[in-house]
């Protein structure tokens, strides 16, 4: 009988005009905000020599590029020169320049930018476009993202290095802790780009917002209609009694955890595209990135951590409109407290998702709970959850 | 007026309308709050210039040599000794031959661009006789506190009261239906020229509550930062600049505008601004019966205004593209832009008023449209 009441409850919330627009909305949420994320880490030609290179030593060193590995790029670096100088050769433009190999080029890069900031950003746009050119049908972004790598592997080799560039006068003793914990560390040698970090970020926030947002939008109605039709005292007059306000509460919840599924199903299946995954067991204290991380997760935990973070937080945002709902006598009453919660819920987001588990900047002892972002996901939910059986036991005594 | 005033009544005594634009004031507070880096620096900057004058020079040097020696006294110093007058051998490719620009192909928004720089061309050589540029502003700390102030407070208060002001209309468009007198108000004298009422007061309220955010929240804001030697400052100045792309451009205002000036034009513009979004919410209230469906409606096509711009921009549809500019949505972001020439967001003179004003006209337009489709409609 319950489960009758349940399934009428979820009627009530999904429905088909509501679940039409959500995916409208999506979609144009999905162009709009995180499309980009998708797009530019594939198209964008430094990202995507960079993501090139490092699938190429993940597939020939493993997760690690280990010093007697490092050697080979020297000899790839050489063989990307190479390359390098037969394209240029090919440039009739970079001919008629005078610019016949690297060397040559990279002198006229930097005399063109020298130049610019000589004459305070007037760039010599001619200069430029050339430069742009033959960056444009050479390896130039391949051999960049190398040097780059290597000059970063060499830095970070010392094993003073972290404890002497990471650590400032003002760090707490748990942060020195971790960085010279992380200076002996076997996992310095990852191989995992920070530009994957960033757009996982990037897009986990934008992603959170959709997610809250679409949450909010099919839960919050259920109890106003109720309300607005005047049927609370008459649904307690049915044999579930006042359980009738546990049982919208399970249906609020359980449309939250559908909805939260498939927009993880949906856009996170979107997200693989970018084949980040390839780093899944890549450590996230990598040579390749210049933050520190609180924890010694693999970079396939790390994402399934996000991924329950994303979920949890929308559960709470669920559970938040469902206690708010019930004190709004009216749609405009629940657009008016909704709007908030999103913006809050929205900031939070962009502060959770913006380094999780990373070192962040401030010294304040906010910054040295380690995790502090899974803490606060979690503390939201158990906050919400704890909120609605609060309400839901009120109910009960209410007159 | 008897009966805008009992609209009025029901938006006052709806608490969480209250609630509502005390959490807005709330929010503009933590914006300012978490963003007051350097404010000892623009202090000290604001009580030099007091003294000095606004206008760079021999003079302003002089006097700025005599001020008690401190950091911000000589990064100020460093900034404006031998000051240039950058309109002077102003180019018009620094705004015209930007990347951006020539990265758009297209014949009409070419020509359409061409016009606006001819217009311009004789603004910067009145900018240049006049040595506008030579106004010192905020010195190095211009275009943070320019953009701190018109990019990120006002226009939040112009988003948040733009939110209201659809609020308010849609609640007052659905208070009948709420307590079933929707019926029993037809058949009264009025009638159905409730709604003349409603628009009237959801304006009026609109209107107040831009006023009430954008009174406490500048309080607060020039409470925290003082503007005492700045408020005769041509925004213009050659250290105020806008950043399009990976572009910054000079801020070239289609008229001068003091810092005084420019507030008191962005906040009118912006009170325009919230009427120009409450009228649609009054449409939408008269023509769907459920009050949610209502403005998911409304923000549904918001959103699909703000995916125009990209869209065309996307597919190369340039005109399309510069006929977007003109979606009100567009018009907000571009907030911390208004009265300057924008780069490629915009193909007219003083664009964002032409715009807000077109838009208040098309919005009145959809208004009497949906009015006259009400009083035809049946109620049940």
């Amino acid at each position: 009988m319950n489960i009758r009441i349940m399934m009428a409850e979820l009627r009530k919330i999904w429905r088909p005009g509501m679940v039409l627009l959500l995916c409208f909305l999506g979609a144009i949420y999905y162009y709009l905000f995180m499309h980009f994320d998708i797009w530019y880490f594939k198209s964008e030609m430094f990202r995507e020599a960079v993501m090139e290179l490092a699938t190429g030593w993940i597939d020939t060193y493993g997760t690690t590029l280990e010093p007697e590995e490092r050697l080979d790029l020297d000899r790839q670096n050489a063989a990307e020169i190479t390359l390098f100088n037969q394209r240029i050769a090919e440039i009739s433009e970079a001919q008629a320049a005078g610019i016949t190999d690297y060397t040559s080029f990279m002198a006229f890069h930097e005399k063109s930018r020298s130049e610019a900031m000589q004459q305070q950003g007037k760039v010599d746009m001619d200069a430029e476009a050339l430069i742009w050119h033959i960056i444009g049908r050479t390896n130039y972004p391949r051999l960049q993202g190398l040097q780059l790598t290597m000059e970063r592997y060499d830095v970070q080799q010392s094993a003073d290095y972290y404890t002497d560039h990471g650590i400032e006068v003002t760090d707490s003793a748990r942060r020195k802790a971790r960085i010279q914990t992380l200076s002996t560390s076997p996992w310095r040698n990852s191989i995992l780009p920070q530009e994957v970090l960033e757009n996982t970020w990037s897009y986990g926030g934008n992603l959170l917002a959709w997610m809250v947002l679409s949450c909010l939008l099919l839960v919050s109605p259920l109890l106003v209609r109720d309300r607005m039709a005047d049927v609370r005292q008459l649904q307690w007059t049915t044999h579930v009694g006042r359980r009738v306000f546990h049982i919208q509460l399970a249906a609020v919840l359980s449309s939250a955890c559908i909805l939260s599924a498939v927009n993880l199903l949906v856009f996170g299946g979107i997200y693989l595209t970018n084949h980040t995954l390839i780093f899944r067991d890549c450590r996230m204290f990598s040579f390749l990135c210049t933050l520190l991380p609180w924890v010694d997760w693999t970079y396939g935990q790390y994402f399934i951590v996000l991924v329950l973070m994303l979920f949890g937080i929308s559960i709470a945002a669920a559970g938040f409109a469902f206690l708010l709902a019930q004190y709004s006598s009216h749609y405009v009453g629940m657009l008016l407290k909704l709007l908030p919660l999103f913006a809050a819920l929205r900031l939070l987001g962009g502060y959770l998702f913006q380094t999780p588990f990373f070192f962040r900047a401030g010294v304040d002892k906010l910054h040295e709970i380690p995790g502090l972002e899974g803490w606060i996901a979690v503390g939201l939910l158990v906050m919400a959850l704890g909120l609605c059986l609060f309400a839901a036991r009120r109910q009960r005594q209410k007159e | 007026m008897c009966l805008v005033q009992h609209e009025l009544r029901k938006l006052i005594r709806t608490p969480m309308i209250w609630i509502f634009l005390l959490l807005c004031l709330l929010a503009n507070l933590f914006f300012i709050c978490t963003d007051l880096y350097e404010r000892d620096g623009f202090h000290q900057i604001s009580q030099m210039v007091k003294q000095t004058g606004q206008r760079m020079g021999d003079s302003f040097t002089q006097i700025l040599y005599q001020q008690p020696k401190s950091e911000w006294r000589d990064i100020l110093l460093e900034a404006t000794v031998n000051p240039k007058d950058i309109f002077e051998e102003f180019q018009m490719w620094q705004l015209s031959g930007n990347e951006l620009q020539q990265s758009i192909s297209s014949d009409i928004f070419e020509r359409w661009q061409a016009w606006k720089y001819r217009l311009l061309q004789p603004r910067i050589k009145q900018m240049a006789d006049e040595d506008v540029s030579l106004d010192v502003y905020a010195g190095v700390l211009t275009h943070g506190s320019h953009m701190r102030l018109f990019g990120t407070v006002l226009r939040a208060v112009t988003g948040e009261a733009a939110c209201t002001g659809m609020l308010f209309m849609l609640h007052l468009f659905g208070y009948e239906r709420l307590y079933d007198t929707e019926a029993l108000l037809a058949t009264a004298k009025t009638g159905r020229r409730i709604c003349r009422a409603k628009i009237i007061a959801g304006l009026l309220a609109a209107s107040a509550g831009y006023l009430l955010l954008a009174v406490s929240t500048l309080a607060v804001y020039f409470f925290l930062w003082d503007y005492n030697g700045l408020w005769g400052a041509n925004v213009s100045s050659q250290f105020n600049y806008i950043v399009q792309g990976l572009r910054t451009m000079h801020f070239v205002t289609w008229t001068d505008f003091t810092v005084a000036g420019y507030l008191a034009a962005t906040l009118a513009l912006g009170m325009v601004f919230t009427l120009v979004v409450s009228l649609p919410a009054a449409a939408v209230g008269m023509l769907c019966r459920n009050t949610y469906l209502g403005a998911l409606g409304l923000f549904a096509i918001i959103l699909c205004s703000l995916a125009v711009p990209f869209l065309c921009a996307d597919l190369k549809l340039w005109v399309c593209y510069a006929v977007s500019m003109f979606l009100p949505i567009v018009l907000w972001f571009q907030q911390a832009a208004w009265f300057t020439e924008q780069s490629i967001n915009a193909i007219l003179p003083w664009q964002e008023t032409i715009g807000v004003c077109g838009n208040l006209l098309l919005s009145s337009g959809i208004c009497m449209a949906a009015w006259k489709r009400y009083k035809r409609k049946d109620l049940s």
